[in-house]
């Protein structure tokens, strides 16, 4: 993994929790999608992304995020606790239109398994996605 | 001032209209990039891995990365740390979201348009002779669409950005390939003057800038001025980062769009080069999107040309032999279309939200992203062929 980024996997039955420390860049964005892939393919159906610790996101980021998202379907996945930045990002991009948002890893348990999870369609027309 | 014959008739015409600024243009058609060019020079006395070793670290991690290298490469990466005093990022925000919410028309008309008024003047010798638009044309058309992509994220011309180090990188490619091509007995310097010079270096980043937001709004985008000054200083600040001169920084779009019309003047009529690298692009632009069915890529081509022809109107159109067909229906087709998807965007936020999720999965997909990261691999010969990758 490039030094710019750190990621930080944890696996329970069904469901994958990534935390994400420091650039999604161009750099580090293609080993980031290889571990992702590798986690993903033991099984979780939902999966995490704690972004509380991202700083930046590039295009090549983005496009990990999007591959995810067409990978798991869009209401099993949920980015958690994005910074002013990547929210911003996720806003211009309207890529965050894609995942279920929460505030915490707890708030995000409940949206994948509770009634909030509406599909993309559903959080477009709610208002409720991220962008 | 030493004028290059290629242009000197020409330049007498431009002198009439606007004596100041035909000037500045022809005097920098002598020039490259001098801190650039210096730095290709000082690496060319190093072995290729060397080179290419302290290239990479230097654009990912500044002087301090390159401790090891000469005094005479690490000054040109620590000048690139200095901002200048007009710099603000946060001027960056409103045009980046103008961009992404039309970026589908912005890559339209690049391809479209910008490319091809870019290749109508005699830039297109440099390009010409090193073949690099026509090898591998989709995916340096790709290269071109990732770079614009990453200065149009937020916060992506910040030093640590991609779209920072991609910027430089073009600059680094651009200086190599002068070197290359002056070294090169192809290249006639006494009619051409400086292989990328520093004029067309500013001319290229005026389409970019002025003239993409004037060739958008045929297309129907309706941006507001803060947009649009918004976007300027995005391209100004990516022109300093690409070795664009002083004297061609351009604050406003009135002062970039009065370069261009002064540019055209001093310029000779496009040439076969032109001809053919312009007729080259419209006819890669249905493969950048996938499209390699041969009747159906003839068709897509066709109203490529036909808006191309809308675009840079029919006397450039002629000169580069597109075919002749009327635009006029197909414009005012895409400003009905794009009138109606900005009504709709402004009325109903999640049909804007839907479009700028569209619209960035293209740009995405027309856009080159390779496995191994950002890649600062320098060429090595004046013909791209030599070069293309194993």
């Amino acid at each position: 993994m490039a030094d710019s980024l750190q990621l930080d996997f944890k696996q329970e039955p069904g469901l994958l929790t990534v935390s994400l420390h420091g650039r999604l860049d161009g750099n580090s964005a293609p080993e980031f999608g290889v571990r992702l892939a590798e986690h993903l393919e033991a099984g979780a159906t939902s999966v995490i992304l704690d972004l509380g610790g991202l700083t930046f996101v590039s295009s090549a980021g983005l496009r990990e995020f999007l591959k995810l998202a067409k990978k798991q379907g869009t209401h099993k996945a949920v980015l958690v606790g994005a910074q002013p930045a990547v929210v911003q990002v996720l806003e211009i991009s309207g890529m965050g239109s894609l995942f279920l948002s929460a505030r915490d890893g707890n708030e995000a348990r409940d949206r994948i398994g509770g009634t909030n999870a509406r599909g993309f369609l559903g959080r477009l027309f709610s208002g409720q996605a991220q962008a | 001032m030493t004028i290059p014959s290629l242009y000197r008739e020409y330049f007498a015409e431009a002198k009439k209209v606007d004596a100041v600024l035909a000037d500045r243009y022809m005097r920098h058609m002598v020039l490259g990039d001098p801190q650039a060019d210096a730095l290709i020079d000082a690496l060319n006395q190093h072995s290729r891995n060397q080179a290419h070793a302290w290239v990479e670290r230097g654009i990912e991690g500044g002087p301090q990365a390159i401790a090891d290298a000469p005094d005479s490469i690490r000054s040109f990466f620590a000048d690139l740390e200095h901002v200048p005093e007009w710099l603000d990022h946060d001027l960056f925000l409103p045009g980046r979201q103008g961009f992404h919410r039309h970026s589908e028309m912005f890559v339209l008309a690049v391809a479209s348009a910008i490319m091809i008024e870019g290749f109508s003047v005699s830039l297109s010798q440099s390009f010409g002779i090193t073949g690099r638009v026509v090898d591998s044309g989709v995916r340096r058309l790709k290269q071109n669409n990732r770079h614009i992509l990453e200065i149009m994220m937020p916060g992506g011309l910040e030093r640590e950005a991609d779209g920072w180090k991609l910027t430089v990188r073009a600059r680094l490619i651009h200086a190599r390939i002068r070197n290359l091509l002056a070294n090169s007995e192809e290249w006639d310097a006494e009619a051409w003057g400086t292989p990328l010079s520093a004029s067309h270096m500013a001319f290229v980043n005026a389409l970019f800038s002025a003239r993409l937001l004037e060739q958008v709004a045929v297309l129907g985008v309706d941006l507001s001025e803060e947009e649009r000054e918004s976007f300027m200083a995005i391209w100004r600040y990516s022109g300093h980062l690409m070795g664009v001169m002083p004297e061609f920084s351009h604050a406003s779009q009135s002062e970039a769009l009065r370069l261009l019309e002064i540019a055209k003047l001093c310029e000779p009529p496009p040439s076969v080069e032109s001809i053919y690298l312009a007729n080259a692009t419209i006819n890669s632009a249905p493969l950048l999107v996938g499209i390699d069915d041969p009747t159906e890529r003839h068709k897509v081509a066709r109203k490529v040309y036909q808006l191309s022809r809308g675009l840079v109107g029919d006397e450039m159109a002629d000169q580069l032999n597109f075919p002749r067909q009327r635009a006029s229906g197909l414009l005012a087709r895409m400003r009905r279309r794009n009138r109606i998807d900005r009504f709709l965007q402004n009325r109903f936020p999640a049909i804007a939200r839907w479009r700028r999720v569209g619209q960035f999965e293209k740009m995405m997909d027309i856009s080159h992203y390779a496995d191994a990261g950002l890649r600062y691999r320098m060429p090595q010969n004046v013909h791209a062929e030599k070069d293309r990758a194993p």
